[in-house]
């Protein structure tokens, strides 16, 4: 992922989720920052509400997608100004604005002159607090294109599937919020969903923040709570906290609910509903964050961030917070992966080098998430069980696959044999039963076995073939790339073959 | 000083001033009258600045302003021709389509299309489509201010303002085009060849679109499909005889074709301008915008009309191909069997124009000013005798069509069986909407007719969006009959709301 996919991500999430709403949806009359919060959990609450109940009936399409959130939006700005474009309105602001064409604009008049904000030493401190939160929480996505957790590769997975009018599958409550994302940013999925991540942390840490300002009154509190709820994870999370789950997106909107208890229970109710659809159940994430806010505000009760002793308190506690989150910026996560990151790389050139739906990919299932929609895939599984070494040996012997080129995934150090039970995370990832290949690699065989499989299937290729080549290599692992048939020649294959998804 | 001075003798209104140049005198002495009370010589102005009794006294004392009233051009009332040459010019729109067809069928290929892969078909379609879409409002607006100017033998204005709207259509040709490039970047949809193709396209036949439409204007119709030819012709000599590749081939053609279009109409309006001692056209183009979005928005939304049902199409069910977007041969042919059944239905609609103002000056004649309601419900008659004459066409034209393709074999796909049938259920309702169209354009109420344009595209996107998403992609044509519906429906009410004023909405349209 570059820089540019980041930024455009997060001024899209931007725009739909905070701009766009703090201008039309919020109460003009309240504080600024619970506009701001206030619009973001209505937007929410309603995207999260229409496009679920469009994703589990699958009409979660692009379109519907866009026409949902401007309907949304439109709907707002109507009300607002209910009344006011009647009687011609319209021609008339039509005509005022080309009489002021016509008559010149008078430029001074939008002269705008810089002036130094003015911010005070919490503000400082915030600031900071959330820059080097944003640094250490993007560190990991920024750097690699592979995920952690084997649940993020099927939140893309359920992703793909329902923007391409798919089913949703138990995790679509996480990802509708991301298909207006999808639409607007012209983004990947896989982008998407590997840069909402840090988005959405960050806002987690605000969310702990502006809970405890809400309920404390004090700035303070909300910075300390920030603080801890920045800290913590990195200590209480196995994979990169980055990486967001189900259960901390529920969680944050559980304590924004929190947050909006007392004064605004309609919000709170929206913040809540939008929480249980997102995960009906309360994790150990949300006791955690919990804690953090109880914690900060049990500090100011104590007076600790109050009178004298403010200042070094605050200072300590910044130098301490800055100084774990940097410890922790570009560290290895303590769990194993899923995925190895040069798969993941060669899945992303595939992607760039070859025309749509003219490659397919045999490999584990944790490729089929990051190629979906652009190309075909097939188990590696499959591959083993169809085709057998004297059958492919044969000089007259082609895949019979209806695409240009087929890139083999073969690991050479077999991702399965590593320790710390990851062979049960590969397991768990896939959006349905029936797209689930990976039971058939817990059942018969392991990962190993199968991997050895290809290598000695392509090996008997070889020896009869000199078109097999090599797209990528390296220690852990190898992409051969050998050519399929003709589209045209091949067709009726596609269909006879049932373990060929098209994806 | 006692006080008082002698009063200032006011200054003429500009429209009797000697010395102002005016672009269309006035035609007699109520179109004075109006002039003035324009300029705010009310009874009372007129009485206390100027000495006369009211303005009526004030314009008929400067009658030598309207004395030499300009030839008009002839009045389409007077020309009483044949119904069956009108209806021929209804229809002759669609000439140039049929020699595209005939050099399809002969020469595998045409002034757009052709024997071509699948990728570049679907950018040259996208290119096709771009084109009408945003030309198409460029033209109305055009159109309406040159017929207006020729319409009152103003052909020095007429060129004038063609001439402008020529080079803002250029401009706003390339403004689209690159917004298009832009949204293609951001979206990451086409490649940059293809997108070049859509980009060459898009422009060329734009500029083809606009250069016929100015034939159109000046009711030059047969030298639209000469242009057609002579387009190509040129695509005939690149191609198989130079060996010049097909698109770069057909991207000349056109743009010769245009070339042609516009160098016949600059001599028919060089010659016409000839017999115009007036002035050019020098307005306020604010103003004229002002007066003319309608119009615009009209074409635009008209084009966008006839192809959101194949932009549904392209788009659903792409997902195994090598593009986000997919020509269908299919239903392009389905929609163009059924496009024969609304050519020969929309020859009515011109023949209907000509009689309405037929009858509507008749009627006025006919009719005295104490039988205003007896008026309005004799052209309310007409215009449902009209509607009847319309469905028994349509009943006509769409048995006629729904028979050869059955008998042709064209039905028997399942995708060709279902698109005609949808669209041929359609486009009735389409040509009563033009017809509708056409009578509010004519008693200036555009703004009525944007209503049921703009409601009938979201029918069309809406139906044809969820009809082509939940079942396949030849169910988009489900959203174009519910469109058309929309569309018909709704210009239907807007046209019996006016007529039910009809004498007050004649006049204040000044036809």
């Amino acid at each position: 992922m570059t820089l540019s996919d980041c930024i455009r991500v997060l001024s899209t999430c931007g725009l739909l989720f905070f701009v766009l709403p703090y201008r039309v949806v919020s109460d003009p009359s309240a504080g600024r920052c619970h506009r701001i919060a206030a619009a973001f959990v209505r937007t929410c609450c309603v995207l999260e509400l229409v496009l679920l109940a469009l994703a589990r009936i699958s009409l979660g399409f692009g379109g519907l997608v866009a026409a949902v959130y401007l309907s949304w939006i439109v709907a707002w700005a109507l009300w607002r100004t209910q009344g006011h474009w009647r009687g011609g309105a319209w021609r008339l602001l039509l005509l005022r604005i080309l009489r002021a064409i016509e008559g010149g604009i008078s430029w001074p008049h939008f002269r705008w002159r810089w002036r130094r904000p003015r911010i005070s030493g919490l503000a400082s401190l915030l600031l900071l607090l959330v820059a080097a939160a944003a640094i250490e929480r993007s560190s990991y996505p920024l750097r690699n294109l592979r995920f952690w957790r084997a649940e993020t590769y099927s939140r893309l997975l359920a992703l793909e599937s329902v923007a391409r009018g798919g089913t949703a599958g138990a995790l679509a409550g996480s990802i509708t919020l991301l298909l207006p994302v999808v639409v607007f940013s012209g983004s990947e999925p896989a982008v998407v969903v590997r840069s909402s991540g840090p988005i959405f942390a960050v806002l987690l840490i605000l969310a702990a923040g502006y809970c405890a300002w809400r309920i404390s009154g004090d700035a303070a509190a909300a910075w300390f709570a920030m603080g801890l709820a920045a800290v913590v994870p990195l200590f209480t999370s196995s994979g990169p906290p980055g990486e967001i789950s189900a259960a901390q997106l529920s969680a944050m909107f559980w304590l924004v609910s929190g947050a909006f208890f007392r004064t605004s229970p309609l919000d709170a109710i929206c913040a809540a509903a939008t929480a249980v659809l997102i995960r009906a159940r309360v994790g150990i994430d949300l006791l955690t964050l919990g804690s953090c806010v109880v914690c900060a505000l049990l500090v100011c009760r104590t007076g600790a961030l109050r009178g004298g002793r403010r200042w070094p308190v605050l200072g300590t506690a910044a130098a301490a917070f800055t100084t774990i989150l940097a410890m922790h910026t570009n560290r290895a996560p303590a769990d194993t992966p899923v995925q190895y990151e040069a798969a993941a790389r060669a899945c992303s050139a595939i992607v760039r080098q070859f025309p749509r739906n003219t490659w397919m990919i045999v490999s584990p299932n944790q490729e089929l998430a990051l190629t979906y929609g652009r190309g075909w895939h097939m188990e590696l599984i499959d591959l083993v069980s169809e085709f057998r070494p004297d059958d492919v040996a044969r000089p007259e012997f082609r895949f019979p696959f209806p695409v240009r080129h087929v890139l083999i995934f073969v690991e050479k150090e077999p991702l399965s044999a590593m320790p710390a039970g990851s062979r049960a995370a590969l397991a768990r990832v896939g959006v349905t039963e029936e797209q689930d290949r990976s039971a058939a690699y817990r059942e018969d065989l392991d990962r190993a076995a199968v991997e050895f499989q290809t290598a000695d299937l392509l090996a008997a290729y070889a020896r009869t073939h000199d078109d097999l080549q090599v797209f990528y290599e390296d220690a852990q692992l190898i992409v051969y790339q050998v050519p399929g048939r003709n589209p045209g020649e091949a067709a009726a294959v596609l269909h006879r073959n049932p373990r060929l998804e098209q994806l | 000083m006692d006080g008082f001075s002698n009063p200032m003798p006011a200054a003429l209104p500009k429209c009797l001033q000697p010395e102002t140049d005016h672009a269309s005198p006035p035609l007699d002495l109520r179109d004075l009258v109006v002039r003035l009370e324009t300029e705010g010589i009310t009874a009372a102005v007129a009485r206390s600045e100027f000495g006369f009794d009211n303005a009526w006294d004030m314009a008929a004392a400067h009658s030598d302003r309207y004395t030499a009233p300009r030839a008009l051009a002839p009045a389409r009332s007077a020309q009483a021709t044949h119904p069956l040459l009108e209806y021929l010019r209804g229809i002759s729109f669609s000439f140039p389509l049929l020699l595209c067809g005939l050099a399809t069928l002969t020469l595998h290929f045409s002034l757009w299309g052709g024997d071509l892969p699948q990728d570049v078909t679907t950018a040259v379609a996208l290119g096709t489509v771009g084109s009408f879409v945003v030309s198409g409002g460029l033209i109305q607006a055009m159109a309406r201010r040159g017929l207006f100017c020729a319409g009152t033998g103003q052909y020095r204005a007429c060129a004038s303002s063609t001439s402008v709207f020529l080079y803002l259509a250029i401009l706003f040709l390339a403004g689209t085009g690159a917004l298009g490039v832009a949204f293609n970047a951001y979206f990451g949809w086409l490649g940059a060849r293809l997108n070049a193709i859509v980009l060459a396209f898009h422009f060329s036949l734009g500029l083809f679109w606009l250069a016929t439409g100015v034939l159109y204007m000046l009711g030059l119709n047969l030298l639209v499909s000469a242009s057609a030819l002579g387009g190509i012709l040129m695509v005939l000599f690149l191609h198989s005889i130079c060996r010049l590749a097909l698109v770069p081939s057909q991207i000349c053609g056109i743009i010769t074709g245009a070339a042609i279009a516009l160098a016949a109409a600059s001599v028919v309006l060089r010659r016409k301008m000839r017999t115009d001692p007036g002035g050019s056209f020098r307005p306020s183009w604010l103003a004229q915008a002002y007066l003319l979005w309608p119009y615009f928005a009209y074409g635009c939304l008209y084009y966008l009309f006839l192809f959101c049902d194949r932009w549904m199409a392209w788009t659903a069910g792409a997902e195994g191909g090598t593009l986000p977007v997919q020509f269908r041969g299919d239903y392009e042919a389905a929609l163009d069997l059924a496009l024969v059944s609304f050519v020969l239905q929309a020859g009515l609609v011109h023949c209907s124009v000509v009689r309405f103002y037929r009858d509507l000056v008749a009627a006025q004649q006919e009719f005295d000013i104490g039988e205003i309601s007896a008026f309005n419900a004799f052209m309310a008659g007409f215009y449902r005798r009209r509607v009847g004459g319309f469905a028994a066409l349509a009943l006509g034209a769409t048995t006629l069509v729904a028979a050869i393709g059955w008998r042709a074999g064209l039905l028997r796909s399942p995708v060709m069986a279902a698109v005609t049938g949808w669209t041929l259920a359609g486009f009735p309702f389409v040509v009563i909407g033009l017809w509708n169209v056409s009578l509010l354009f004519a008693l200036s109420q555009p703004v009525r007719v944007l209503r049921a344009i703009g409601a009938g595209c979201v029918a069309n996107l809406t139906v044809g969006y969820l009809a082509s998403r939940i079942g396949s992609y030849p169910d988009a044509s489900i959203g174009f009959l519910a469109g058309a519906l929309v569309f018909g429906v709704l210009s239907t009410r807007q046209v019996l709301t006016v007529f039910r004023r009809l004498d007050f909405y004649n006049f204040a349209s000044g036809s």
